[in-house]
């Protein structure tokens, strides 16, 4: 039987069924998607879930489309349009017909003619009713709006997610803006070698992930510190200076002094015969001894360029142990040396590009700096509202702080600028010193800090509870490059505080001069004595401390940074 | 199998619609009953009709035997009333001056037979129905006579003054196709029912078949067609009424004793067909199943104690089973 007609007369039931099918699709994922949202909504009442009515719009779109595709899939089967057409009056005439379609008996051909006169006399699309629940319809609508409604609830946690969205909103801009200096820079310094160009845009790479692992303003101006630090870093790399202090080396040695000459003439020719007989030369165990000697003296000479410096010591312990052969020991010192050029040829270039691009980095931390600052400003002229009592307090503070911020940038400053290469971040830790808290007038203890890079410096810090002492190396007796190992922490001292392990007790309200207040000096009070532990174990613990203060106290902006750098540079 | 042409279905639909026409002019009301009294009789089946008396019934068999020009008699059962009464019996007679036994047939033989108070009869005289109902034949002494066809039983049952009467057994309750309670007459068909009888005006009750169209309509409606599906559904609506089948629904698995048999399938599928002819199709639907299964399964649902007491009824069940069966699986 030719069942062409009856499949071209069901066709526009068809499109209207595959149609419903689409709507409730997407209208089931919309209500799946609309109680995800929901409950998104109300976890970001109670904790901080930075850009969530994007989020929540994100999802819905997502289901929107994934109810779409899934609609795709869901085309009507014959059987079951013919069960619907059936149940639009046609009272099984058609799945009769469909189960008749090869019997040619008189009855199927009436039987058949019957329904092609049914299907003629009815309009199936006319006749099926979409049957959408309104409850379904009005279950998605209301889910939905309750959802966004929920996200503008505002408290604590939306003023946080508020910082933090504006945070992650600079963060992304100042990233953008740090890739487009790069690209200024790649382009207006093109004599940078690729290695330094990799090292530049390594630098971003990393800062883009510590942006994304950032979850405060003090994780982002961290990343950004580093950037700077690593910047600073790079530039004081020398390779110019390194090839000279190599050249003079191998100068030095009648064993290396046609190699030395080589060097300087930039002679490849020569350079090449040169490693050739010293690779004779060092078939001889005395010859090696001698080279070694060379070698571990040149690498001194190259405290800030631990590449090299690394590179050089352990060329000379291999000559040193004879775990290298002689012919090894000349290819790896040709290595390094062409290493050395081709480090050195583009310096010019990568000297400005670093310093461009960390300039760019500072302005960036001010940038995102002062998204904390804004915040902070609305919240203390939100505080400012609640009593005059406790803006009297904030003033007082105020008052003392740009002194700690004044001497901080002045002993950095000044560090920094006449740190030689023995004398990495003294200036970070002078900062320190002076960045006492506020009001925390202490009792004239003394500390000393190294500085990460060998370098020194002192300030004085105090608590309330116990002089600080800090078994610092002696201010300028940095460690010898090479020797640094990143394990090895100095121990400092660790008060315990009264009463042993419990959290500091807050009382909330505001003081006024009025009423009375007694204060008992207590005799034999159970004050522990302190510990002696590695500073890495209390440094997260001290620039909780600090950044809470901060938070806790109204802090000139460029104080803070001198804080969070610091703290960034120790880590 | 008998071929039948395409015309042979179109009479057929005609003659159908034709036989309900006539019968309605004259019945007044039971308009169900009377469709569901052809579609049985046209199926070929027995009815049990259940129904207070003065009703009618007796007179829509009369009038159904005019109309579809069939022979028609009446037996009123009493407890007295002996089962050669109803067969017939061999008498002793003289031809020719010699005495010889002939057998004298009994009100049974006739096309249709209306067998009223059924339940007042003795289970003696009501099985020598069985036989005539279920074989169309009657055995008097060691002779068995054929009954002529088109055969019909309908019989009646008073539901109340139930004292003295001898319910019909399981078994023979199961040879009827169909059980049709018939309901009093609203106000209206009442009033037309009082106008119509106590004239004088003359019935005409014109004959619009014959005993051969009769049977021939029987054998073409067992050519309607029926889907799969449908024929699904039948099935599983009579094993639904089954408490031990583990597809039952909860009211058969509470309150029913024992289901419907096979016959109940048999007569839904039949009398469904004969449905289909009347409204004209050619095809079995859905519909069709669910409205000639109350007729046709009422009397084959056996009720428990807990179904009495809780004042469920076999059209209840019914009603339940409708709902829970899906139409497609």
């Amino acid at each position: 039987m030719d069942t062409r007609y009856i499949i071209r007369a069901l066709r526009p039931l068809k499109r209207k069924i595959h149609f419903e099918r689409a709507v409730k699709s997407v209208l089931y994922m919309l209500l799946a998607a609309g109680i995800a949202v929901l409950i998104l909504a109300m976890v970001s009442l109670f904790a901080v879930v930075p850009f969530v009515r994007m989020k929540m719009l994100a999802i819905l779109t997502i289901a929107f489309f994934a109810g779409i595709i899934a609609a795709l899939f869901l085309v009507p089967s014959q059987n079951r349009v013919i069960i619907t057409a059936d149940s639009l009056g046609l009272e099984e005439r058609v799945i009769t017909t469909w189960y008749l379609k090869d019997d040619n008996s008189p009855v199927s051909m009436l039987q058949r003619e019957d329904t092609i006169a049914s299907l003629g006399g009815i309009n199936l699309k006319k006749a099926y009713k979409f049957r959408i629940s309104k409850e379904l319809i009005v279950s998605v609508f209301v889910i939905i709006v309750a959802a966004f409604l929920v996200s503008f609830i505002p408290g604590k946690v939306a003023d946080d997610t508020r910082l933090l969205e504006s945070l992650i909103t600079e963060m992304n801009k100042q990233e953008e803006m740090l890739e487009k200096e790069l690209e200024k820079q790649m382009k207006a310094h093109q004599g940078m070698s690729v290695k330094q160009l990799e090292e530049l845009k390594a630098l971003l790479e990393k800062l883009k992930e510590e942006f994304d692992k950032a979850k405060t303003e003090e994780d982002a101006l961290k990343a950004l510190a580093q950037m700077e630090n690593l910047l600073e870093k790079l530039k004081e790399q020398n390779p110019q200076q390194d090839l000279k202090a190599l050249e003079n080396m191998l100068a030095g040695s009648s064993l290396t002094e046609s190699l030395g000459g080589a060097l300087k003439n930039e002679d490849e020719e020569a350079l090449k015969e040169a490693l050739d007989r010293l690779k004779k030369e060092l078939e001889n165990m005395d010859n090696r001894e001698e080279l070694s000697e060379l070698i571990k003296q040149a690498a001194q000479n190259m405290a800030n360029n631990s590449m090299m410096a690394e590179a050089l010591d352990k060329i000379a312990s291999s000559a040193s142990d004879g775990s290298l052969s002689g012919e090894e020991i000349a290819q790896s010192l040709k290595d390094l040396i062409e290493q050395a050029m081709e480090n050195a040829s583009g310096m010019q270039d990568f000297m400005q590009a670093a310093g461009n691009l960390g300039e760019a980095a500072k302005r960036a931390k001010l940038a995102i700096a002062s998204v904390g600052r804004y915040i902070a400003q609305g919240r203390s002229s939100g505080n400012a509202q609640q009593g005059g009592q406790n803006q009297g307090s904030q003033s007082e503070n105020k008052e003392r702080q740009p002194g700690g911020q004044g001497q901080g940038g002045q002993s950095g400053d000044r560090n920094h600028g006449d740190q030689d290469t023995s004398q990495g971040q003294g200036g970070q830790n002078g900062s320190q010193g002076q960045g006492d808290q506020p009001g925390n007038q202490g009792q004239g203890g003394q500390s000393q800090g190294q500085g990460e890079d060998g370098g020194a410096g002192a300030g004085s810090g105090s608590t309330n509870e116990d002089a600080g002492y800090n078994e610092g190396d002696q201010p300028g007796s940095g460690r010898a490059p090479g020797d640094r190992k990143g394990n090895e922490y100095r121990s400092i001292y660790i008060p315990e505080r009264l009463g042993g392990e419990g959290n500091e007790s807050l009382i909330s309200g505001q003081k006024l001069q009025s009423g009375s207040s007694t204060f008992i000096e207590a005799d034999g009070a159970p004050v522990q004595k302190g510990v002696m532990l590695p500073w890495n174990e209390v440094l997260s613990e001290y620039r909780e401390e600090a950044v809470q203060s901060m938070e806790r106290q109204d802090i000139p902006a460029g104080l803070e940074m001198l804080v969070r750098d610091y703290f960034s540079s120790l880590e | 199998m008998m071929e039948f042409e395409q015309a042979d279905f179109q009479k057929v639909i005609d003659t159908v619609s034709k036989i309900e026409a006539e019968v309605s002019k004259h019945m007044i009301g039971q308009k169900d009953v009377i469709r569901q009294v052809i579609m049985c009789m046209l199926a070929g089946g027995n009815i049990l009709l259940e129904g207070m008396p003065g009703l009618g019934k007796t007179r829509l068999v009369n009038v159904l035997g005019k109309v579809m020009g069939l022979s028609f008699s009446r037996i009123q059962f009493t407890p007295d009333l002996m089962p050669a009464d109803v067969t017939g019996t061999n008498i002793v007679s003289r031809k020719d001056g010699e005495g010889m036994f002939r057998f004298q047939p009994g009100p049974v033989f006739s096309n249709i037979v209306l067998s009223d108070e059924i339940n007042r009869a003795t289970p003696k005289t009501q099985s020598a129905l069985l036989q005539a109902m279920q074989e169309h034949t009657v055995t008097v002494a060691d002779t068995t006579h054929k009954l002529p066809e088109p055969f019909f039983v309908l019989a009646t049952q008073n539901p109340i003054e139930m004292e003295g009467t001898y319910p019909l057994p399981e078994a023979q309750m199961d040879r009827f196709l169909f059980k049709l309670d018939v309901p009093f007459p609203e106000f209206n068909e009442l009033k037309d029912i009082i106008k119509l009888t106590t004239t004088n005006v003359e019935e005409e009750i014109t004959a619009v078949s014959s005993p051969g169209e009769i049977k021939k309509i029987q054998k073409v409606s067992r050519e309607i067609p029926i889907a799969e599906p449908v024929l699904d559904y039948a099935i599983r609506l009579v094993l639904a009424t089954h408490p031990e089948d583990p597809d039952s629904p909860e009211v058969t698995r509470k309150y029913v004793r024992y289901g419907a048999s096979p016959r109940g399938a048999q007569a839904i599928i039949g009398t469904a067909r004969i449905r289909a002819l009347l409204s004209g199709r050619y095809n079995v639907s859905f519909d069709d199943i669910r409205n000639v299964s109350y007729p046709a399964l009422r009397h084959r649902i056996f009720l428990n104690f807990d179904a009495v007491s809780d004042e469920i009824t076999p059209e209840k069940i019914i009603d339940q089973l409708i709902e829970d069966v899906k139409t497609y699986q």
